[in-house]
């Protein structure tokens, strides 16, 4: 039995790492009694994934799990939740057929919401910011894995604009192709170290058109 | 707060909210900050500290925080921000906690503990603390000889503290309540078994500069013995234990299968601290490990004790373990084995042993060595044990040895070399053909203990040491398969001086502080020129602690803080190491009458015979 799990991490837990997040994962649903499937071979491993890195220091009300149980468990967000430690909260799953892709491969885009701006870095993105979406080329260094390369970075922004005192961006995330926030508010010379940034949604992309997790099972699969 | 979590490596270190981290409020009762002076991922993998918060935490009286050593990038910041040191639940300072309790486990933290009391802004030496600040006690096997430490204590806690901490918690809260000062709380506290107050003792040195004697100042007890308990009482083991968000040294459960250990290494500080030998039975080691998987989401655990394969019980205990544990895919790991067949067999049962490759200690190169140091392991054991390894996958072996060892010539050491040759074949041993093992040497140099058989040794100088070192390295050069690892004799040379340290080398402590030491156990912040920059500043010779002979009948800065071994015991296992002849195990059916049974009310406990 294959499940997506949404939830949040915020407060303290922000500052838990995405490797280290696997491992909490693991406690969290060995604690609540979910019967969880290992992988075989000679150290098994639970079958457990995570959606998308997420940056240390950023909350997010949009992190998904992908589990695999040895049986149903219809109650999975039930069991789950007494087991969490204060900062995360399980907003939601659902049991997603067996020929489904493995959800991190499917991620396409991300919402970020950049909020305490101050009035002067209101200014100058409200100046800059529809210039910068009216370009087809942004030349822009982002750090790699490798080290620093310079790429454009135009075409992994989806959108962008201020709305409700923040900045929404929607951004590329994932396998194929990814733009980290941090690079993005570079390109504006934001100092993000007194922003407050989350993540607020993932999205699949299926026939040119963006699905939440959630949507995507039951817009494939509910008929 | 969170502002400056940002900003460091790891901030997971700090957060305080781990699954089972107990919040009190503190309004009305004793609050205690139990402190482990080195980084989160250490102190949070040792077993005492996780006992002694839950048995304080059990108390309604009472709330235990934890702190740990922040890292120096933290350190860094909350010097910037006057940020003092503070417990993790809380996040409140230590000096606002009533007593601040440091786990005393290596000598190379005790610069961290004097910049842990810096950082927490609470007066490094106990004689300029006032009313409103912590009462500042130590425990630990350290604590056998805290007497470099005794000018920043203002107590420490000698042996088992499960209900030791219990007692100290109810005499403070009734000192509390009764509004006494600092001294008279104390004072009190003196009468506390176990309880000793260096301020309460008076040290009078010789000409030469030995201990005439330790006078006690007042009624207080001449000498303090160490608690113990009778059984482990499984009431005392943290089934909620706390769990940590990132990757510490232990990442598994620790389950203490047993404590004190009945072999009677003579080099071993453990092996006699931790007397007598006390285990708990299979079935309620069962009914632990099982509530403390459930209430802690952990997938592996750990059997912990000083030497694992001796507990009596054991092929049943892994053989009920494995059944009833391993649909869940819960590991099982044994932290270390002995050098025979059976503890091979055993650690097969356990399968996954086998990726780290095999770990045993021989200790020394000899027999003629190992008969000194009372490590009875015999060549044939050992090769016997390798090969039947070998036979069954391992691929590799590590072998612990120590060098600088009482009586050690170069024979001893070229034994090594040979020995670890010899494991790298095991299997022509057996008449068996194939390729050979890999083998890891790791060779520590040698560090006498306060309270062993060794006490009154010498450690070879450190142009010796690194002699021997360069002896084996050249003798290990010959041949790729084997490796040798070794530290640096300087950390050794500083371990030395302080295990067997009096009150004069607080001088030497606060210097290095002010020289800016710390993390001394990190190759990266170890640095042996300040320290002996700190020597020369309090104008002490660190010969005179580190390499220096004792008399038979000299007095030892420990000699009043007791394990309940006797010291005329401990000289007579020295005579026999000299002669060469081992001690058999202590068993119900042999007593060496080392003196703890007979002084202390515990004895010899084996969960099966």
């Amino acid at each position: 039995m294959k499940y997506w799990l949404r939830y949040s991490k915020s407060g303290l837990m922000r500052f838990v790492g995405h490797l280290d997040m696997l491992q909490t994962w693991e406690r969290i649903l060995r604690r609540a009694g979910i019967p969880l499937t290992f992988s075989q071979g000679f150290s098994p491993r639970p079958l457990l994934s995570l959606a998308a890195p997420l940056p240390v220091g950023m909350s997010s009300y949009a992190e998904y799990l992908e589990l695999e149980t040895r049986e149903e468990v219809p109650a999975l967000t039930k069991m789950v939740t007494p087991a969490l430690p204060q900062g995360m909260e399980v907003l939601g799953a659902v049991r997603v057929p067996t020929d489904v892709k493995a959800l991190m491969g499917l991620i396409r885009y991300a919402d970020y919401k950049v909020e305490d701006l101050g009035p002067e870095q209101w200014t100058c993105l409200e100046q800059q910011l529809s210039s910068f979406l009216d370009k087809e080329v942004v030349l822009q260094e982002v750090k790699r894995k490798g080290g620093a390369s310079t790429i454009n970075i135009r075409p992994l922004v989806a959108s962008a604009r201020l709305e409700d005192g923040a900045l929404q961006l929607r951004l590329a995330t994932g396998s194929t192709a990814n733009l980290r926030v941090e690079d993005f508010l570079n390109q504006f010379s934001l100092a993000h170290a007194n922003l407050t940034i989350s993540r607020r949604e993932l999205y699949l992309e299926k026939e040119g058109q963006l699905f939440t997790p959630f949507e995507y099972i039951t817009c494939s699969y509910s008929r | 707060m969170q502002e400056i979590l940002r900003l460091v490596e790891k901030p997971a270190r700090y957060l305080g909210n781990e699954w089972n981290a107990v919040h009190k409020d503190h309004e009305g009762r004793v609050t205690i900050a139990l402190a482990f002076p080195d980084v989160y991922e250490i102190g949070m993998s040792h077993l005492g500290l996780q006992i002694l918060y839950h048995v304080a935490n059990q108390r309604d009286d009472t709330v235990a925080e934890r702190v740990y050593a922040p890292w120096t990038d933290m350190e860094e910041q909350m010097r910037q921000r006057n940020i003092p040191l503070f417990a993790l639940e809380s996040q409140r300072p230590v000096r606002e906690f009533d007593l601040l309790g440091f786990t005393l486990q290596y000598e190379m933290s005790f610069s961290n503990i004097i910049n842990m009391l810096d950082l927490a802004q609470i007066p490094l030496l106990a004689k300029d603390r006032g009313e409103d600040d912590p009462l500042v006690m130590a425990g630990g096997p350290c604590a056998y000889n805290p007497e470099p430490l005794a000018d920043f204590l203002d107590f420490v806690v000698l042996g088992e503290a499960e209900q030791a901490l219990s007692d100290v918690i109810e005499v403070y809260a009734e000192a509390k309540a009764q509004g006494l000062d600092r001294y008279n709380t104390l004072l009190a506290l003196s009468r506390v078994p176990g309880v000793y107050v260096p301020s309460f003792y008076q040290v009078h040195y010789n000409g030469d500069g030995t201990i005439a004697g330790v006078e006690p100042i007042g009624d207080v007890p001449p000498v303090v013995y160490k608690r113990v308990l009778a059984d482990l009482d499984p009431q005392f083991y943290p089934t909620e234990p706390v769990v940590p968000f990132l990757g510490t040294v232990h990442d598994r459960l620790m389950l203490e299968i047993f404590r004190g250990c009945t072999r009677g290494c003579r080099f071993c500080q453990a092996g006699m601290i931790y007397r007598p030998v006390r285990e708990r039975n299979r079935q309620d080691l069962l009914a632990l490990a099982q509530a403390a998987l459930k209430a802690s989401g952990h997938n592996e655990v750990s059997l912990m004790s000083l030497s694992t394969m001796d507990y009596s019980d054991l092929s049943n205990l892994l053989d009920e373990f494995l059944d009833r544990f391993s649909c869940d895919h819960i590991r099982l790991s044994l932290p270390s084995l002995r050098a025979d067949s059976f503890s091979v067999e055993q650690a097969m049962k356990v399968q996954q042993s086998r990726r780290g490759g095999l770990t045993l200690a021989p200790e020394a190169g000899s027999q003629r060595l190992r008969n000194v140091i009372n490590k009875q392991v015999t060549e044939d054991d050992l090769l016997r044990a390798v090969a039947s390894a070998q036979a069954e996958g391992w691929q590799s072996v590590k072998l612990y040895f120590m060098i600088g060892l009482p009586t050690e010539t170069n024979e001893d050491l070229e034994g090594i070399y040979e020995l670890a040759r010899k494991a790298a074949w095991a299997h022509r041993y057996l008449g068996v053909q194939g390729k050979p093992l890999n083998v890891t040497v790791s060779a520590a140099a040698f560090v006498p203990k306060a309270w062993t058989p060794f006490q009154w040794e010498p450690q070879d100088s450190m142009y010796l040491l690194e002699e021997k070192q360069r002896l084996l390295r050249n003798l290990f050069s010959r041949e790729r398969r084997l490796k040798l690892n070794y530290h640096g004799a300087e950390l050794s040379f500083l371990e030395a001086i302080f295990a067997r340290g009096d009150r004069r080398l607080g001088a030497v402590l606060l210097a290095a502080h002010r020289r800016g030491c710390r993390f001394d156990g990190w190759s990266e912040h170890f640095s042996f020129a300040k320290w002996m920059q700190a020597f020369a500043d309090a104008e002490v010779d660190p010969t005179f602690y580190a390499n220096r002979h004792r008399r038979r009948e000299e007095v030892f800065p420990w000699d009043h803080l007791s394990p309940g071994v006797d010291k005329e015991w401990l000289w007579q296992e020295r005579e026999a190491a000299w002669r060469q002849d081992t001690t058999v195990d202590c068993r119900p059916t042999y007593c060496s009458v080392c003196g703890v049974c007979q002084q202390l009310p515990t004895q010899i406990q084996l969960a099966k015979e």
